[in-house]
């Protein structure tokens, strides 16, 4: 008797349990394809789009996760990491990818599977190059992000638009203006880094011949870096408080009536943030491509968005990539940019008309995105980001930079075998 | 009853009365506390055994995992390595100042409320009026769950929505700290002043009447009579209060996440554990927080002299 209850009990437990995994066709016999990723504006349209495309060969379900990067990183990696067969498809911070993949949390996508995204000639370079790991393709790239010099044109009269950051200083202090770049100890900071180092002609990390990723970070040009991270960390152009202001402080600083900055990088969110707070003042707002760090050398912006992944656990496949292949496509590819205020990854609509009409810089960006540098694809990329953090900030304190260089290639030696505290 | 025990015929009922009372009591007490070990024993065994099952299995495993390299991002390279992890720690400049970071916001934070607590305490313990409703006043901040406070303290000092200070305290270093140990400060001084109320309800009225007949000021009541006779609660309090402090997580997290040399030894063991990954290093970092405890409470309960026993009364 006593066995019976405990068996009854038993199977209480597991009945429920059953219902959340698996999950594969419990509507009515067509598949659904779980996919996880943030809160995004767009992500309902454009799931209500695929499915009525689908005719019912699958339905995609979005999972929610958090609208902090670390935070839908840290609920993915630990599901992943219980082989969760419920994970079909995952919106990957372009920065995961390599994680990912080296991890074997998600499984590459075969040549010709891929319809929009799947050649090096459909996509921009700067979003091809992130979905790549170890010669194979793990990401559909869907959408793309880079950041730009914003700057007031009624504040800046007829100077030139300053195309290096010598010439971004020089501007600043004449204009009396601070440079609206974030300091927080973030993620940003390392965006930032990893941009001024691929413009000065070094990478953080690169891939050797046999596949092993090494610290590159060549002493001359990542002085260069440094020496920039160190000005804007001084008067008159940092502005106070810059070791917590992270992109919407920017944001709302460079926003504000009686603004102290006429000057600031930033993704370009900030622009139909500023049409819908204040259409007036975003008739003033100019954009420019992010600044070179010598003159003959590319700008190398930096490069954000979301790359799709299969769940290697997922119990279909092949429904999940049907869902890829829909997702990459122009028309929802359009819907992403003109309601998220994110340029496409495709080479076609880097002048969409459509697109333009929200989104005016995005000529610039489409180049910008061709040159951009992704920030290392390495399985320890985390651990490469809190050693950059951790050495980096606050920028007020880098004195010599000749110092926080051999602290930095030290830390990041060991944190890239993920053998450092950080 | 022992005294009953001796007839009065044989010697003086005075030195009889002394000797048996003092050996036969001795022996009853022997056996009675005997049995009453016995039965304490019992009562507590099934508490011991569950809190071995929740928390020494994990420690174990803890320690288990510590001496590997266990990272779930690169799996065919797990294997076993000894005490690397621990090595790896503890030559790193991180973690020091981790420790040193950890230390200074829990030797600050915890002086502060002992400071803060006992005139709490004194206030709750010579309300007269409005007693329930103080202690309900000062008690609120400690029913907080502590990364509300954390966050509402940052909403407090940030510069679109805060009311206090100017520009950004969390965005320097001396800001960063101070929120931290104010935040920190508010939080558990209700606990600590919980803990040393029950102290001083303990202190004997009659010890404060003696001392005011013989003409001592309250000051000197105070430092004299009353803080002396609750060394027991103090102790706990400081006790409970550091092992606590010294495993700060949520504020840090919430308000500066570890800039300006914040960053704590929880900090640290998350870092690796959730956000890495790595297994392994983030075990031994936990093992080693672990021993730090454990030292703070050997070096609290040795250092004091004190029996925990007096705070039951019993000493």
């Amino acid at each position: 008797m006593r066995r019976r209850t405990g068996l009854l009990a038993a199977a209480l437990m597991v009945a429920p349990l059953a219902a959340c995994g698996g999950g594969s066709d419990d509507a009515g016999g067509t598949p659904v394809v779980n996919w996880y990723i943030g809160n995004e504006g767009w992500l309902d349209p454009v799931i209500e789009a695929c499915n009525a495309e689908a005719g019912g060969a699958y339905e995609i379900r979005a999972e929610s996760l958090p609208t902090n990067p670390d935070g839908q990183r840290e609920q993915l990696v630990r599901r992943l990491a219980a082989e969760d067969d419920s994970i079909d498809l995952i919106g990957m911070d372009v920065v995961w990818t390599g994680e990912f993949a080296q991890a074997g949390w998600i499984s590459p996508f075969e040549p010709g599977e891929l319809t929009n995204v799947g050649t090096e000639e459909q996509v921009l370079a700067g979003p091809w190059a992130s979905a790549q790991y170890d010669g194979q393709q793990y990401g559909a790239p869907l959408n793309s992000n880079t950041r730009l010099l914003w700057y007031r044109e009624s504040r800046l009269g007829d100077r030139p638009v300053p195309a290096t950051w010598d010439e971004l200083f020089a501007t600043a202090e004449d204009l009396g203006s601070t440079i609206q770049e974030t300091g927080a100890r973030a993620e940003s900071l390392v965006v930032l880094f990893n941009a001024l180092v691929e413009s000065a002609g070094t990478s953080i990390v690169t891939v050797d011949d046999d596949g092993e990723a090494q610290v590159a970070l060549e002493e001359g040009p990542t002085l260069k870096a440094l020496e920039i991270m160190k000005r804007l960390g001084e008067a008159p152009v940092a502005p106070a408080g810059q070791g917590n202001l992270g992109e919407d402080d920017n944001r709302l600083a460079f926003q504000a009536e009686d603004a102290a900055s006429s000057l600031m990088i930033n993704w370009p969110f900030v622009y139909p943030s500023v049409v819908e707070a204040d259409p007036e003042l975003a008739k003033d707002y100019r954009a420019a491509p992010f600044p070179a760090v010598e003159p003959g050398l590319p700008a190398r912006a930096a490069l954000g968005g979301y790359n799709l992944g299969i769940g290697r656990y997922t119990q279909d496949r092949e429904a999940a990539v049907a869902a890829v292949n829909c997702l990459t496509a122009p028309e929802q590819q359009r819907t992403i940019a003109t309601t998220g205020g994110q340029p496409s990854v495709l080479r076609e609509l880097g002048e969409d008309p459509a697109i333009l009409e929200s989104l005016p810089f995005l000529p610039i960006m489409t180049a910008q995105l061709e040159e951009a540098a992704p920030r290392p694809v390495t399985p320890n990329y985390n651990d490469v980001s809190l050693a950059v953090r951790t050495v980096l900030h606050p920028l007020s304190d880098i004195d010599d930079p000749q110092q926080t260089y051999d602290e930095l290639k030290d830390l990041l030696e060991r944190a890239l075998d993920s053998q450092a505290v950080l | 009853m022992a005294t009953t025990q001796t007839p009065p015929a044989t010697g003086s009922v005075k030195a009889g009365g002394k000797h048996s009372g003092g050996s036969g009591g001795g022996r009853f007490q022997t056996d009675r506390a005997k049995a009453e070990r016995k039965l304490g024993l019992k009562l507590a065994a099934p508490a011991a055994i569950v809190m071995l099952a929740v928390t020494a299995y994990p420690i174990g495993y803890a320690l288990y995992l510590s001496l590997f390299r266990y990272d779930l991002r690169t799996p065919d390279q797990n294997a076993f390595v000894g005490f690397d992890n621990y090595a790896l720690i503890l030559t790193s400049s991180v973690w020091w100042q981790a420790v040193l970071s950890t230390t200074v916001i829990t030797v600050v934070s915890v002086a502060l409320e002992l400071v803060l607590g006992l005139a709490l305490a004194l206030v709750m313990h010579r309300a007269l009026s409005l007693r329930r409703s103080v202690r309900v006043a000062i008690l609120v901040p400690y029913g907080i769950i502590t990364v509300i406070s954390a966050y509402a303290f940052a909403f407090a000092v940030a510069p679109d929505t805060g009311f206090i200070g100017d520009g950004d305290p969390l965005g320097s270093r001396l800001g960063g700290w101070a929120v931290i140990i104010l935040t920190e400060v508010w939080k558990t001084t209700p606990f600590m002043s919980l803990l040393l109320l029950a102290g001083l309800a303990s202190v004997d009225e009659s010890l404060q009447e003696a001392a005011k007949v013989d003409g001592a000021t309250a000051t000197q009541r105070l430092f004299r009579v009353t803080l002396p006779n609750m060394k027991g609660a103090i102790l706990v309090a400081l006790l409970f209060r550091a092992l606590d402090a010294f495993r700060i997580f949520d504020t840090v997290y919430v308000q500066t996440a570890g800039a300006f040399e914040t960053q704590t030894i929880s900090g640290l063991g998350y870092n690796a554990l959730i956000t890495r990954v790595n297994l392994g290093l983030g075990s031994a970092i936990s093992i080693l927080l672990f021993l730090f405890i454990i030292l703070i409470a050997f070096i609290f309960v040795k250092g004091f002299k004190t029996n925990l026993g007096t705070v039951k009364g019993e000493g």
